[in-house]
């Protein structure tokens, strides 16, 4: 693998990974009140799970660590009850329970994976750069 | 057959810094994807340490009298690698014992390109001079 195919290789790969989280906190967030799903049940906020991921190695030995996500994890957190018995899915006392999803931590979770995003557009566009430097190599006159 | 690169002492070392860089490169992109992964440690080298190596490396080859054979090229690329892994000091703000440093990492990430940047623009510097001495011997 070229060193430079290489490293585009891992930007991507932490690309995807954090296009997945965004859209998993897009998901949560739309269904923030979701009190029916199809497991029944009001809808559980979901995480994806982060692991490195060994895309191969360069001439020179080096290990090409790329980043995956090997599942996305339902959380277990309580859900929120609120009372509001005219609800067609309210229980017996009258409490419904709205998905454990909290917006702000979705918010802050976006932010962060758009941080991350950039961190790896940044390293594409580094070499980029270097490649164009290394073409100029050619241009002796 | 006359071999005016692989016995310029300044392109072979702009070579081995070239080569240096872009494997920092392929770490540093490794970091900054991983940069969320739970239980991830921060792989990195020093730059100065390895440069160092390869230098002494190339003062051991770079004889006038070998210059000029054939073989001579083999390790230019083949710098070996540095296994340097200094432990980056754990990041007390998060509890997934990853220990990414956003801001350092993307420090590095601009220092490099410009290592490498630098490097290239000596390299085409000297081959220019290189050109300009056949140029001239040819008048």
């Amino acid at each position: 693998m070229s060193t430079f195919d290489a490293i585009k290789d891992i930007a991507a790969s932490g690309m995807s990974a954090q296009r997945l989280r965004v859209q998993l906190a897009a998901s949560n967030i739309a269904n923030a009140e979701t009190t029916r799903t199809a497991d029944g049940g009001p809808y559980r906020r979901k995480e994806p799970i982060f692991q490195t991921l060994l895309l191969g190695e360069t001439q020179e030995g080096v290990p090409v660590t790329g980043v995956q996500v090997t599942g996305v994890q339902q959380s277990n957190d309580p859900f929120i009850p609120k009372y509001d018995p005219s609800h067609p899915d309210a229980d017996a006392n009258g409490v419904v329970n709205f998905p454990n999803v909290n917006p702000v931590d979705e918010m802050v979770n976006m932010t962060e994976a758009g941080r991350s995003f950039e961190a790896s557009v940044a390293v594409i566009r580094a070499v980029r750069t270097m490649e164009l430097s290394a073409q100029d190599l050619l241009r002796v006159q | 057959m006359f071999d005016l690169v692989s016995g310029n002492s300044m392109i072979q070392m702009m070579d081995r810094s070239m080569t240096l860089a872009t494997r920092r490169m392929t770490l540093i992109a490794a970091n900054l994807a991983n940069i969320d992964t739970p239980n991830y440690h921060t792989q990195d080298f020093s730059f100065e340490k390895a440069f160092k190596q390869s230098m002494a490396e190339l003062d051991g080859q770079l004889s006038p009298t070998s210059s000029s054979l054939p073989s001579y090229f083999p390790s230019a690329s083949t710098a070996t690698v540095p296994t340097t892994n200094d432990d980056a000091p754990p990041a007390y703000e998060r509890n997934d014992l990853n220990d990414v440093n956003l801001d350092q990492q993307t420090e590095l990430l601009a220092k490099t390109q410009n290592i490498y940047q630098l490097s290239s623009e000596f390299a085409q510097n000297e081959l220019r001079t290189v050109l300009g001495a056949i140029r001239d011997a040819g008048k």
